[in-house]
């Protein structure tokens, strides 16, 4: 009962919205190489951004990176979530 | 374990064989499930008392408050009420918040877990749950691992509308508070469980004592292999759904980890 549960090794990149739409959620997430997200709306965005920067999002993904976002800096869970737990960055919610 | 058909026929190969749960990520992961209610008859979280238990286990990166449970009626000028099993990171608490209609007159059931906290182990946390207007002092309560928490802060809270309501695991609304780490076995009784009983089912070490406990409306076991594609959503078939409760959960993001 108090054995701890293992955690799934998902990574994360942050991509910005023109490479999001073109992604394809539709992929089997059964297999490796596929995003876990259901859809481009479900993708957390950089809703408290300044007026200066980019629309991006992160997207999570189990396995190797999908080919189209091979290339992109990976991050860990940890590290992703540093950055969305900023009090101020483009990362807060609204 | 449970699976589908839980009172009707069991159905062994429709759930894996062991235990299985929830990942949250801390993102923006959670569950879902939408209520159809109404008043006159589906209204059973609204209008009567319950009893919800799951077992949770967060992980190391929790550093802020987060939302491990919630339902919430569909927003509206009038219609702001909800209910939320909450963790408070700093004070290392579970509170449990119900409001009226309108969002106010907050009535809070709480636990201080101590050093126990739930970045540390896996627990199964209860909660009693008052929802009628006649209200019964002191039974809205927070159980850990069978043990109890305070009593409930605050009044009776009036009626919800019982309008359609949404069920969340593991974020407030599906859009803040997002919780990191695992969840299983999500049941809901009708009325309130006493402390003996829910002690049965924690001592039981897995969830299973479950079928043994009267009036279950609602239990999503996640080791249902059952799964359904609506469209981009993916949702998991729930082993029990009594009345009009739904018969499947969408997992937004969350993942289902399960031994074959």
């Amino acid at each position: 009962m108090s054995k701890h549960r293992k955690t799934p090794k998902y990574n994360y990149v942050i991509l910005d919205l023109k490479t999001i739409e073109a992604l394809d959620f539709s992929l089997k997430r059964s297999v490796d190489r596929v995003y876990l997200g259901k859809d481009k709306e479900s993708i957390r965005y950089n809703t408290n951004k300044f007026f200066f920067q980019k629309k991006k999002g992160i997207v999570k993904f189990r396995g190797k990176a999908p080919k189209e976002i091979e290339g992109y800096r990976q991050y860990s869970q940890s590290e992703i979530l540093k950055k969305t737990r900023s009090n101020w960055g483009q990362w807060k919610l609204n | 374990m449970l699976g589908n058909g839980l009172f009707s026929t069991y159905n062994p190969p429709a759930v894996w064989a062991d235990d299985s749960y929830l990942t949250f990520d801390g993102i923006n992961d959670f569950c879902q499930a939408t209520f159809t209610s109404t008043v006159d008859t589906n209204a059973i979280m609204v209008r009567d008392n319950f009893t919800l238990a799951l077992w949770v286990e967060g992980n190391q990166n929790i550093n802020g408050d987060v939302v491990i449970w919630e339902m919430r009626e569909s927003p509206s000028p009038s219609h702001t009420a909800y209910m939320q099993l909450w963790y408070d990171y700093s004070a290392a608490k579970l509170y449990f918040t119900r409001t009226d209609i309108n969002g106010a007159n907050e009535q809070r059931a709480e636990f201080d877990l101590g050093n126990d906290d739930i970045q540390t182990r896996r627990h199964m946390i209860a909660v009693t749950c008052i929802t009628t207007p006649g209200d019964v002092p002191g039974v809205s309560q927070i159980f850990v691992n069978g043990s109890a928490g305070s009593a409930k802060i605050g009044g009776a809270v009036g009626e919800w509308s019982g309008v359609a309501t949404k069920l969340y695991y593991g974020a407030q609304s599906g859009t803040s508070l997002y919780f990191t780490g695992h969840i299983n076995n999500i049941a809901i009784w009708r009325g309130v469980k006493d402390g003996a009983s829910i002690r049965d089912i924690y001592n039981e070490g897995e969830p299973k004592n479950e079928i043994n406990s009267g009036k279950l409306m609602f239990y999503h076991a996640v080791n249902e292999k059952d799964f359904l594609v609506s469209g981009s959503d993916i949702l998991q078939n729930v082993s029990l759904n009594e009345y009009d409760i739904p018969r499947s959960v969408l997992l937004s993001g969350a993942t289902v980890t399960h031994s074959p």
